[in-house]
Protein backbone atom coordinates (compact mmCIF):
# COMPACT_ATOMS: atom_id res chain seq x y z
CA UNK A 1 0.00 0.00 0.00
CA UNK A 2 2.76 2.22 1.12
CA UNK A 3 5.35 1.25 -1.39
CA UNK A 4 7.35 3.35 -3.64
CA UNK A 5 7.59 2.30 -7.40
CA UNK A 6 9.63 4.33 -9.40
CA UNK A 7 7.69 2.88 -12.35
CA UNK A 8 4.57 4.18 -11.48
CA UNK A 9 5.95 7.43 -10.38
CA UNK A 10 7.36 7.63 -13.89
CA UNK A 11 4.60 6.70 -15.83
CA UNK A 12 2.20 8.85 -14.13
CA UNK A 13 4.96 12.03 -14.89
CA UNK A 14 4.79 10.85 -18.57
CA UNK A 15 0.69 10.82 -18.44
CA UNK A 16 0.38 14.35 -16.91
CA UNK A 17 2.50 15.75 -19.25
CA UNK A 18 0.97 14.10 -22.23
CA UNK A 19 -2.25 15.25 -21.00
CA UNK A 20 -0.91 18.63 -20.06
CA UNK A 21 0.72 18.57 -23.92
CA UNK A 22 -2.24 17.35 -25.40
CA UNK A 23 -4.72 19.74 -23.85
CA UNK A 24 -1.99 22.75 -24.20
CA UNK A 25 -2.48 22.14 -28.16
CA UNK A 26 -6.20 21.46 -28.87
CA UNK A 27 -8.20 22.88 -26.00
CA UNK A 28 -6.15 26.02 -25.19
CA UNK A 29 -4.31 26.29 -28.01
CA UNK A 30 -7.85 26.26 -30.03
CA UNK A 31 -10.35 28.02 -27.98
CA UNK A 32 -7.53 30.88 -27.58
CA UNK A 33 -6.51 31.15 -30.98
CA UNK A 34 -10.55 31.63 -32.03
CA UNK A 35 -10.91 34.19 -29.15
CA UNK A 36 -7.87 35.85 -30.25
CA UNK A 37 -9.14 36.16 -34.05
CA UNK A 38 -12.10 37.24 -33.10
CA UNK A 39 -10.49 39.88 -30.68
CA UNK A 40 -8.64 40.97 -33.72
CA UNK A 41 -11.91 40.58 -36.23
CA UNK A 42 -13.68 43.12 -33.84
CA UNK A 43 -10.73 45.68 -33.23
CA UNK A 44 -10.47 45.64 -37.34
CA UNK A 45 -14.35 46.29 -37.86
CA UNK A 46 -13.88 49.07 -35.23
CA UNK A 47 -10.84 50.58 -36.66
CA UNK A 48 -12.59 49.98 -40.19
CA UNK A 49 -15.25 51.75 -38.77
CA UNK A 50 -13.61 54.98 -37.63
CA UNK A 51 -11.76 55.49 -40.67
CA UNK A 52 -14.59 54.99 -43.30
CA UNK A 53 -16.42 58.39 -40.54
CA UNK A 54 -13.36 60.02 -41.11
CA UNK A 55 -13.43 59.38 -44.52
CA UNK A 56 -16.64 60.59 -44.37
CA UNK A 57 -16.30 63.20 -42.92
CA UNK A 58 -13.06 64.73 -45.04
CA UNK A 59 -15.47 64.33 -47.78
CA UNK A 60 -18.52 66.09 -46.51
CA UNK A 61 -15.59 68.66 -45.77
CA UNK A 62 -14.23 68.86 -49.29
CA UNK A 63 -17.77 69.01 -50.45
CA UNK A 64 -19.17 71.87 -48.47
CA UNK A 65 -15.73 74.06 -49.12
CA UNK A 66 -16.58 73.32 -53.36
CA UNK A 67 -19.62 73.97 -53.17
CA UNK A 68 -18.94 77.14 -51.38
CA UNK A 69 -16.83 77.74 -54.32
CA UNK A 70 -19.20 77.26 -56.63
CA UNK A 71 -21.49 79.57 -55.17
CA UNK A 72 -18.49 82.03 -54.82
CA UNK A 73 -17.62 81.59 -58.76
CA UNK A 74 -21.34 81.99 -59.51
CA UNK A 75 -21.63 85.52 -57.87
CA UNK A 76 -18.95 86.81 -59.26
CA UNK A 77 -20.10 85.22 -62.89
CA UNK A 78 -23.30 87.46 -62.03
CA UNK A 79 -21.68 90.39 -61.04
CA UNK A 80 -19.32 90.00 -64.09
CA UNK A 81 -22.30 90.01 -66.63
CA UNK A 82 -24.05 92.74 -65.08
CA UNK A 83 -21.31 94.57 -65.02
CA UNK A 84 -21.07 93.96 -68.87
CA UNK A 85 -24.50 93.98 -69.66
CA UNK A 86 -24.53 97.48 -68.42
CA UNK A 87 -21.23 98.63 -70.06
CA UNK A 88 -22.67 97.14 -72.97
CA UNK A 89 -26.13 99.20 -72.56
CA UNK A 90 -24.44 102.70 -71.80
CA UNK A 91 -21.95 101.86 -74.47
CA UNK A 92 -25.41 101.33 -76.62
CA UNK A 93 -27.26 104.20 -75.55
CA UNK A 94 -24.39 106.92 -75.95
CA UNK A 95 -23.81 105.69 -79.22
CA UNK A 96 -27.88 106.14 -80.36
CA UNK A 97 -27.68 109.27 -79.04
CA UNK A 98 -24.24 110.27 -80.77
CA UNK A 99 -26.42 108.68 -83.95
CA UNK A 100 -29.34 110.98 -83.65
CA UNK A 101 -27.65 114.40 -82.37
CA UNK A 102 -25.64 113.09 -85.65
CA UNK A 103 -28.78 113.35 -87.96
CA UNK A 104 -30.03 116.05 -86.20
CA UNK A 105 -27.02 117.60 -87.48
CA UNK A 106 -26.86 116.96 -90.56
CA UNK A 107 -30.67 117.35 -90.98
CA UNK A 108 -30.44 120.52 -89.96
CA UNK A 109 -27.51 121.70 -92.55
CA UNK A 110 -29.34 120.50 -95.25
CA UNK A 111 -32.09 122.68 -93.82
CA UNK A 112 -30.30 125.52 -93.60
CA UNK A 113 -28.72 124.95 -97.11
CA UNK A 114 -32.17 124.24 -98.83
CA UNK A 115 -33.71 127.49 -97.63
CA UNK A 116 -30.34 129.07 -98.57
CA UNK A 117 -30.86 128.16 -102.13
CA UNK A 118 -34.39 128.48 -102.07
CA UNK A 119 -33.88 132.01 -100.94
CA UNK A 120 -31.35 132.73 -103.89
CA UNK A 121 -33.50 131.35 -106.66
CA UNK A 122 -36.38 133.41 -105.51
CA UNK A 123 -33.66 136.39 -105.55
CA UNK A 124 -33.06 135.72 -108.42
CA UNK A 125 -36.74 135.44 -110.09
CA UNK A 126 -37.81 138.81 -108.13
CA UNK A 127 -34.80 140.61 -109.91
CA UNK A 128 -35.62 139.04 -113.15
CA UNK A 129 -39.21 140.40 -112.05
CA UNK A 130 -38.40 143.43 -111.50
CA UNK A 131 -36.19 144.22 -114.14
CA UNK A 132 -39.03 142.78 -116.37
CA UNK A 133 -41.23 145.05 -114.94
CA UNK A 134 -39.19 147.72 -115.39
CA UNK A 135 -38.69 147.32 -118.90
CA UNK A 136 -41.89 147.50 -119.54
CA UNK A 137 -42.41 150.59 -117.45
CA UNK A 138 -39.45 152.03 -119.37
CA UNK A 139 -40.31 150.29 -122.70
CA UNK A 140 -36.91 149.92 -123.43
CA UNK A 141 -34.01 146.89 -122.77
CA UNK A 142 -32.53 147.49 -119.78
CA UNK A 143 -28.96 147.04 -119.57
CA UNK A 144 -28.83 143.37 -118.06
CA UNK A 145 -25.55 143.43 -116.23
CA UNK A 146 -25.48 146.70 -114.58
CA UNK A 147 -28.65 146.75 -113.88
CA UNK A 148 -28.85 143.18 -112.38
CA UNK A 149 -26.18 144.55 -110.16
CA UNK A 150 -28.27 147.54 -108.52
CA UNK A 151 -31.12 145.00 -108.32
CA UNK A 152 -29.16 142.96 -106.18
CA UNK A 153 -27.83 145.62 -104.41
CA UNK A 154 -31.55 146.74 -103.60
CA UNK A 155 -32.65 143.60 -102.43
CA UNK A 156 -29.60 143.58 -100.00
CA UNK A 157 -30.51 145.98 -98.82
CA UNK A 158 -33.96 145.18 -98.54
CA UNK A 159 -32.94 142.50 -96.01
CA UNK B 1 -13.52 -9.00 6.01
CA UNK B 2 -10.36 -7.39 6.60
CA UNK B 3 -8.62 -9.55 4.23
CA UNK B 4 -11.16 -8.25 1.59
CA UNK B 5 -10.77 -4.30 2.33
CA UNK B 6 -6.68 -5.16 2.24
CA UNK B 7 -6.92 -6.96 -1.35
CA UNK B 8 -8.83 -4.01 -2.09
CA UNK B 9 -6.29 -1.69 -1.18
CA UNK B 10 -4.16 -3.59 -2.93
CA UNK B 11 -2.02 -2.08 -6.08
CA UNK B 12 -2.39 -4.36 -8.64
CA UNK B 13 -0.39 -5.21 -11.16
CA UNK B 14 -2.08 -4.74 -14.66
CA UNK B 15 0.24 -6.35 -16.95
CA UNK B 16 4.13 -6.86 -17.06
CA UNK B 17 5.83 -5.31 -20.16
CA UNK B 18 7.41 -8.50 -21.01
CA UNK B 19 10.55 -7.28 -22.32
CA UNK B 20 13.61 -8.01 -19.83
CA UNK B 21 15.57 -4.64 -19.88
CA UNK B 22 18.95 -4.39 -18.74
CA UNK B 23 19.63 -3.33 -15.24
CA UNK B 24 15.96 -2.86 -14.42
CA UNK B 25 14.44 -6.21 -15.82
CA UNK B 26 10.67 -6.05 -16.89
CA UNK B 27 8.52 -3.43 -15.79
CA UNK B 28 5.31 -4.15 -13.68
CA UNK B 29 2.49 -1.64 -15.04
CA UNK B 30 0.17 -1.04 -12.34
CA UNK B 31 -3.63 -0.43 -11.80
CA UNK B 32 -3.70 3.32 -11.55
CA UNK B 33 -1.47 4.08 -14.43
CA UNK B 34 -3.60 1.94 -16.65
CA UNK B 35 -6.94 3.72 -15.08
CA UNK B 36 -5.05 7.05 -15.78
CA UNK B 37 -4.46 6.14 -19.36
CA UNK B 38 -8.33 5.30 -19.66
CA UNK B 39 -9.37 8.52 -17.87
CA UNK B 40 -7.20 10.06 -20.54
CA UNK B 41 -8.55 8.81 -23.54
CA UNK B 42 -12.12 9.51 -22.40
CA UNK B 43 -10.93 13.35 -21.76
CA UNK B 44 -8.91 13.45 -25.18
CA UNK B 45 -12.03 12.38 -27.00
CA UNK B 46 -14.42 14.49 -25.75
CA UNK B 47 -11.39 17.92 -25.71
CA UNK B 48 -11.08 16.94 -29.59
CA UNK B 49 -15.20 16.67 -29.97
CA UNK B 50 -15.27 19.66 -28.27
CA UNK B 51 -12.62 21.74 -30.27
CA UNK B 52 -13.63 19.96 -33.58
CA UNK B 53 -15.02 23.26 -35.43
CA UNK B 54 -14.60 26.27 -33.26
CA UNK B 55 -16.20 29.69 -35.07
CA UNK B 56 -15.73 32.98 -34.85
CA UNK B 57 -19.59 33.41 -34.24
CA UNK B 58 -20.06 30.44 -31.27
CA UNK B 59 -22.32 28.35 -30.93
CA UNK B 60 -24.09 26.97 -27.69
CA UNK B 61 -21.19 24.43 -26.60
CA UNK B 62 -18.29 26.95 -27.68
CA UNK B 63 -19.74 29.44 -25.68
CA UNK B 64 -19.70 26.99 -22.93
CA UNK B 65 -16.48 25.83 -23.53
CA UNK B 66 -15.28 29.61 -24.08
CA UNK B 67 -16.71 30.25 -20.68
CA UNK B 68 -14.98 27.54 -18.62
CA UNK B 69 -11.76 28.19 -20.42
CA UNK B 70 -11.79 31.83 -19.10
CA UNK B 71 -13.19 31.12 -15.77
CA UNK B 72 -10.07 28.96 -14.98
CA UNK B 73 -8.14 31.57 -16.36
CA UNK B 74 -9.58 33.86 -14.01
CA UNK B 75 -9.09 31.51 -11.48
CA UNK B 76 -5.62 30.64 -11.67
CA UNK B 77 -4.49 34.25 -12.63
CA UNK B 78 -6.42 35.02 -8.95
CA UNK B 79 -3.96 33.08 -7.10
CA UNK B 80 -0.33 33.36 -9.37
CA UNK B 81 -1.31 36.93 -10.65
CA UNK B 82 -0.55 38.31 -14.02
CA UNK B 83 2.82 36.71 -14.58
CA UNK B 84 0.89 33.21 -13.99
CA UNK B 85 -0.93 33.40 -17.07
CA UNK B 86 1.58 30.84 -18.85
CA UNK B 87 0.98 28.35 -16.00
CA UNK B 88 -2.50 28.07 -16.65
CA UNK B 89 -2.90 25.12 -18.98
CA UNK B 90 -0.81 23.15 -16.96
CA UNK B 91 -2.65 23.89 -13.80
CA UNK B 92 -5.91 23.15 -15.39
CA UNK B 93 -4.53 19.97 -16.51
CA UNK B 94 -3.54 18.78 -13.07
CA UNK B 95 -7.14 20.35 -11.96
CA UNK B 96 -9.17 18.23 -14.63
CA UNK B 97 -6.82 15.07 -14.12
CA UNK B 98 -7.28 15.05 -10.88
CA UNK B 99 -10.87 15.61 -10.28
CA UNK B 100 -11.44 12.92 -12.55
CA UNK B 101 -9.09 10.71 -11.07
CA UNK B 102 -10.80 11.07 -7.14
CA UNK B 103 -13.96 10.83 -8.64
CA UNK B 104 -13.88 7.83 -10.75
CA UNK B 105 -14.84 5.48 -8.09
CA UNK B 106 -18.42 6.42 -8.95
CA UNK B 107 -17.86 5.04 -12.42
CA UNK B 108 -18.47 1.34 -10.79
CA UNK B 109 -16.76 -1.97 -12.61
CA UNK B 110 -14.08 -2.07 -9.48
CA UNK B 111 -12.31 0.92 -11.22
CA UNK B 112 -10.50 2.75 -8.02
CA UNK B 113 -8.99 6.08 -8.02
CA UNK B 114 -5.59 6.44 -8.89
CA UNK B 115 -4.90 8.97 -6.74
CA UNK B 116 -5.34 6.89 -3.72
CA UNK B 117 -2.14 5.41 -5.09
CA UNK B 118 1.02 6.95 -3.19
CA UNK B 119 3.01 6.72 -6.27
CA UNK B 120 1.12 8.55 -8.62
CA UNK B 121 0.53 11.50 -5.73
CA UNK B 122 4.32 12.00 -5.71
CA UNK B 123 3.96 12.86 -9.40
CA UNK B 124 1.53 15.46 -9.04
CA UNK B 125 3.64 16.48 -6.11
CA UNK B 126 7.02 15.82 -7.75
CA UNK B 127 5.70 18.35 -11.12
CA UNK B 128 4.20 20.65 -8.78
CA UNK B 129 7.57 21.93 -7.05
CA UNK B 130 9.12 21.40 -10.37
CA UNK B 131 6.85 24.25 -11.33
CA UNK B 132 7.23 25.80 -8.56
CA UNK B 133 10.48 26.10 -8.21
CA UNK B 134 10.87 27.22 -12.30
CA UNK B 135 8.32 29.88 -11.66
CA UNK B 136 10.13 31.53 -8.84
CA UNK B 137 12.97 31.03 -10.83
CA UNK B 138 11.47 33.08 -13.64
CA UNK B 139 10.28 35.41 -11.63
CA UNK B 140 13.04 36.62 -9.73
CA UNK B 141 15.05 37.08 -12.79
CA UNK B 142 17.46 34.52 -13.06
CA UNK B 143 19.97 32.28 -10.52
CA UNK B 144 20.94 34.82 -8.19
CA UNK B 145 17.51 36.22 -7.85
CA UNK B 146 16.10 32.87 -7.14
CA UNK B 147 19.13 32.24 -4.45
CA UNK B 148 18.26 35.43 -2.85
CA UNK B 149 14.76 34.55 -2.72
CA UNK B 150 15.18 31.74 0.01
CA UNK B 151 16.67 34.92 1.93
CA UNK B 152 13.02 36.80 1.87
CA UNK B 153 11.30 38.33 3.76
CA UNK B 154 14.32 37.82 6.00
CA UNK B 155 17.95 36.23 6.13
CA UNK B 156 16.07 34.11 9.13
CA UNK B 157 13.75 32.48 7.01
CA UNK B 158 16.51 30.50 5.12
CA UNK B 159 16.52 27.28 6.56
CA UNK B 160 12.46 27.54 6.45
CA UNK B 161 12.47 28.17 3.02
CA UNK B 162 15.14 25.19 2.08
CA UNK B 163 12.85 23.10 4.07
CA UNK B 164 9.73 24.13 2.35
CA UNK B 165 11.41 22.90 -1.18
CA UNK B 166 10.74 19.69 0.76
CA UNK B 167 7.70 19.87 2.41
CA UNK B 168 5.64 21.68 0.19
CA UNK B 169 5.27 18.90 -2.23
CA UNK B 170 5.35 16.38 1.02
CA UNK B 171 2.63 17.83 2.51
CA UNK B 172 0.86 18.21 -0.90
CA UNK B 173 1.50 14.34 -1.91
CA UNK B 174 0.17 13.31 1.71
CA UNK B 175 -2.35 15.29 1.87
CA UNK B 176 -3.89 14.16 -1.34
CA UNK B 177 -3.13 10.22 -0.84
CA UNK B 178 -3.83 10.46 2.70
CA UNK B 179 -7.82 11.96 1.56
CA UNK B 180 -8.58 9.75 -1.25
CA UNK B 181 -7.27 6.34 0.63
CA UNK B 182 -9.17 7.74 3.73
CA UNK B 183 -12.70 8.17 1.77
CA UNK B 184 -11.96 4.92 -0.11
CA UNK B 185 -11.79 2.94 3.28
CA UNK B 186 -14.66 4.33 4.33
CA UNK B 187 -16.73 4.07 1.21
CA UNK B 188 -15.30 0.71 1.33
CA UNK B 189 -16.47 -0.06 5.20
CA UNK B 190 -19.95 1.61 4.55
CA UNK B 191 -20.64 -0.82 1.67
CA UNK B 192 -19.26 -3.89 3.48
CA UNK B 193 -21.69 -2.85 5.94
CA UNK B 194 -24.64 -1.45 4.84
CA UNK B 195 -26.52 -2.72 1.22
CA UNK B 196 -26.67 -0.24 -1.74
CA UNK B 197 -28.40 2.71 -0.79
CA UNK B 198 -27.00 4.37 2.03
CA UNK B 199 -23.87 4.22 0.54
CA UNK B 200 -24.93 6.40 -2.51
CA UNK B 201 -25.26 9.11 -0.26
CA UNK B 202 -21.82 8.80 1.71
CA UNK B 203 -20.61 8.28 -1.26
CA UNK B 204 -21.64 11.52 -2.73
CA UNK B 205 -19.53 13.20 0.10
CA UNK B 206 -16.65 11.28 0.19
CA UNK B 207 -15.96 10.33 -3.69
CA UNK B 208 -17.69 13.30 -5.12
CA UNK B 209 -17.37 16.37 -2.26
CA UNK B 210 -13.87 14.82 -1.39
CA UNK B 211 -12.49 14.49 -4.57
CA UNK B 212 -13.88 17.89 -6.07
CA UNK B 213 -12.17 19.57 -2.75
CA UNK B 214 -9.04 17.91 -2.86
CA UNK B 215 -8.16 18.09 -6.40
CA UNK B 216 -9.22 22.02 -5.72
CA UNK B 217 -6.79 22.37 -2.58
CA UNK B 218 -3.91 20.76 -4.67
CA UNK B 219 -4.28 23.27 -7.62
CA UNK B 220 -5.26 25.93 -5.71
CA UNK B 221 -2.02 25.64 -3.13
CA UNK B 222 0.67 24.97 -5.83
CA UNK B 223 -1.16 28.00 -7.99
CA UNK B 224 0.05 30.16 -4.61
CA UNK B 225 3.15 28.98 -4.14
CA UNK B 226 3.75 29.65 -7.98
CA UNK B 227 2.37 33.05 -7.27
CA UNK B 228 4.44 33.78 -4.31
CA UNK B 229 7.41 32.93 -6.75
CA UNK B 230 6.35 35.51 -9.67
CA UNK B 231 5.74 38.26 -7.17
CA UNK B 232 8.57 40.19 -8.14
CA UNK B 233 7.42 39.77 -11.96
CA UNK B 234 3.57 40.54 -10.80
CA UNK B 235 4.83 43.65 -9.32
CA UNK B 236 6.82 44.93 -12.43
CA UNK B 237 3.81 43.56 -14.73
CA UNK B 238 1.35 45.70 -12.42
CA UNK B 239 3.96 48.52 -12.31
CA UNK B 240 4.49 49.05 -16.35
CA UNK B 241 0.88 47.96 -17.08
CA UNK B 242 -0.18 50.68 -14.18
CA UNK B 243 2.34 53.62 -16.14
CA UNK B 244 1.26 52.59 -19.72
CA UNK B 245 -2.54 53.99 -18.48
Amino acid sequence: MLEFDFWTILFSIINILVLFLFLKKFLFGRVNAIMEERARLVENDINKAKEDSQQAEMLLKEYQTSMSGAKEEARKLIMEAQKNANAQSVAITQQAQEEASRIIESTRQELALERERSIASAQNQIVSLAMDAAEKVIGKKIDDEANRAIMDDFLNEEE
Amino acid sequence: MGEELVSQLENEVVFTIPIDFPVVGPIAIHESVVVTWGIMAVIMIAVLLMTRNLKIVPGKAQSLLEILVNFVYKFFEGNTGPAGRRYVPYLSTVLLLMGVSNMIGLVGFGIKPPTKDINVTAAYALLSIILIEAATFRGNGGLKGFLKSFAKPIPVMLPINIMEVVIRPLSLCMRLFGNVLGAFVVMKLIEHVCGLIIPMVFSMYFDVFDGAIQAYVFVFLTSLFVGEGLEEENHKLRHSTAAAQ
